[in-house]
């Protein structure tokens, strides 16, 4: 079942696609997203906080932007920032906007 | 201040810089301008100016070149009182639609597609999506608007449902129509804005619509209503309405007229709602779905009682398969048991939720009195009077064939008879024993093992339940107290 058992350097987590890609991004961008931040809860106690890699049920070039959004927002998320904010949307091809919609929507971020 | 702060702090004395309590020339009296005195440091005389400074320390002023040795400079025009930088306007004016920096990734994929919406091409193949998810998404967002829904708009279209409508006003429901033609089945929810208009169009537009459910149309008149059904006719199997307070007798009896092969009723929430109106009923035979729940407005409790409501189901009970009375508050153990039990034969769902009147031994004789086999989905929640009796009888009668099963709020259920679910009703996939106070982490267990399709269990409210209690793969238990976080 879990043949993955190495763990992702500290204060980052590994995602893994669907189709076998590894993206490894910092734990606090990660936890923008609802569903991540659950996972990675290590009170709930899934496997998935220990060993700091998940695995999602997206394809890379779906994750490849989400993965891109979280770290764009645990950034620019701060209310107290005063530097200007870039437009994200140029980063979301048009082609890719549904299966991201429902990502999103899942993943809550 | 703070240098006069730190002054004080070394014992010195603080008053100097201060206009009016600085050291005047002490032991004298004030010299007035023009005098000539004596220089306290050098001993010369000069001239009393505006700009004299006393000596520091000690009685006496200081001459002009001594006042600018000891570092002062005499022409500088005195400090007036520190003024503090003027502070950052700490107000700061959060518009309220600008909470957040950062809108969410769904709200830019929205945005993203809102804006290449009439070029079919731009947003892949669409084919291939689960396109009931992506309506369900953009309702949740509220963001489905007449931009938005020609998304799920297709000539060949069958079936529609949206879930959230308020976003498209008339017009938009009107061109809903128009771009849908061949609709066979349409549901909508929220869809406060349709409108007399509205309905005229599709009864005239829609020409194969069969079915049609809504959820809130409620500024539709009485007459509007009454068009519709003369207009659609006979092609009319099923019509599923909820909240609308303007429907009448005269619209029900139109219906009934009208639509003689209707199979599919739903009036739910339907203010007006009383027991004349079940006499208008009797010619649908045809009837496989009947809803009539929730009638009360808000705190004015309205109810149908027993007797009209045994005469209906001896009329019409022989072929329907799906029944719901949920919410009236007259009625009693007697409609279940003379009405419902006896004249249903092909009952398979039945609701029955929170009829006050209900009660443990009535309910028990209910089941054990009902003719048809056993029910697949029954949900008779929020009656919290029933407990043993009722549960072992359901459970004789029905748990051959439950797969859905909510009892929320049997309080006095004890836990061997909830023990029993999983013995009797091993085809369980979806149950809800919330506030069942009997369940512990036993019985969650015996479900877990017995019930083999078992996909949900909902437990909110049961204290008993423990940290410890079972999971199983496969099986989603939600609303244990211990794992809020």
């Amino acid at each position: 079942m879990e043949d993955n058992q190495e763990e992702g350097p500290s204060g980052w987590v590994k995602l893994i696609s669907d189709d076998g890609f590894t993206f490894i991004l910092p734990e606090k961008a990660a936890q923008t997203s609802g569903f991540f931040k659950s996972t990675l809860n290590s009170t709930v106690g899934f496997q998935e906080s220990e060993t700091k890699v998940i695995r999602c049920g997206e394809r890379a070039a779906v994750l490849e932007t989400v993965v891109e959004y979280l770290v764009f927002k645990s950034e620019f998320g701060d209310s107290a920032s005063k530097t200007a904010i870039p437009d994200f949307m140029k980063r979301i091809p048009a082609a890719l906007a549904l299966e991201i919609l429902m990502a999103a929507d899942f993943l809550d971020c | 201040m703070e240098k006069l702060k730190k002054r004080r702090l070394n014992g010195d004395d603080p008053e100097e810089e201060d206009e009016y309590t600085a050291k005047s020339g002490a032991g004298g009296k004030t010299p007035n301008v023009g005098d000539r005195d004596e220089c306290a440091e050098c001993g010369k005389m000069f001239t009393v100016t505006a700009y004299t400074r006393p000596a520091d320390p000690g009685p006496g002023y200081l001459c002009h070149a001594c006042t600018k040795a000891a570092g002062q400079d005499p022409f500088k025009p005195s400090q007036g009182p520190r003024k503090r930088k003027a502070p950052e306007d700490k107000r700061k004016i959060v518009f309220f639609e600008v909470k957040d920096p950062v809108p969410t990734l769904a709200e830019l994929c929205l945005e993203t597609i809102s804006q290449h919406i009439e070029d079919v091409e731009a947003l892949g193949d669409i084919g291939s999506l689960n396109m009931d998810k992506i309506a369900k998404i953009i309702s949740k967002n509220r963001r489905l608007n007449a931009a938005v829904a020609p998304l799920f708009y297709d000539v060949a279209n069958e079936y529609l449902t949206l879930y959230d409508c308020t976003g498209l006003d008339a017009n938009g429901l009107i061109a809903l129509a128009n771009l849908n033609p061949n609709l066979v089945d349409l549901r909508l929810e929220f869809c406060g804005r349709v409108e007399a208009t509205v309905i005229q169009h599709w009864a005239q537009h829609l020409t194969k619509l069969k079915r049609l459910e809504l959820l809130a149309p409620f500024l539709v008149t009485d007459k509007a209503w009454i068009n519709f059904f003369e207009t659609v006719g006979n092609k009319l199997e099923g019509f599923l309405i909820t909240n609308s307070p303007r429907f009448t007798l005269e619209c029900l009896g139109s219906l009934v007229e009208n639509c003689p092969n209707l199979t599919e009723l739903r009036l739910r929430r339907v203010g007006q709602l009383a027991d004349p109106w079940l006499i208008l009923l009797y010619p649908l035979k045809n009837l496989t779905m009947l809803d009539l729940s929730d009638p009360s407005l808000g705190s004015l409790p309205i109810s149908l009682t027993d007797e009209p409501i045994i005469n209906l189901l001896t009329n019409i009970g022989a072929n329907l398969e799906h029944l719901d009375l949920s919410g009236h508050e007259l009625v009693t153990d007697n409609m279940l048991i003379m009405g419902i039990a006896p004249h249903t034969p092909k009952l398979q769902r039945l609701k029955l939720v929170e009829l006050p009147n209900l009660t443990d031994e009535g309910v028990a004789a209910f089941f054990n009195a009902l003719v048809a086999p056993p029910l697949h989905w029954l949900d008779i929640s929020r009656n919290s009077e029933l407990g043993d009796k009722a549960l072992t009888a359901l459970l004789d009668h029905s748990g051959a064939g439950l797969t859905h099963l909510n009892i929320n709020q049997f309080k006095e259920a004890s836990t061997e008879v909830l023990m029993q679910i999983s013995d009797k009703a091993k085809r369980l996939q979806v149950v809800d024993v919330g506030f069942c106070r009997g369940v512990d982490d036993f019985v969650v267990k015996g479900l877990q093992d017995e019930c083999g399709d078992l996909k949900e269990i909902k437990v909110y409210g049961c204290n008993h339940i423990t940290e410890n209690c079972p999971k199983k793969r496969g099986i989603r238990i939600v609303g244990i107290e211990s794992h809020t976080y």
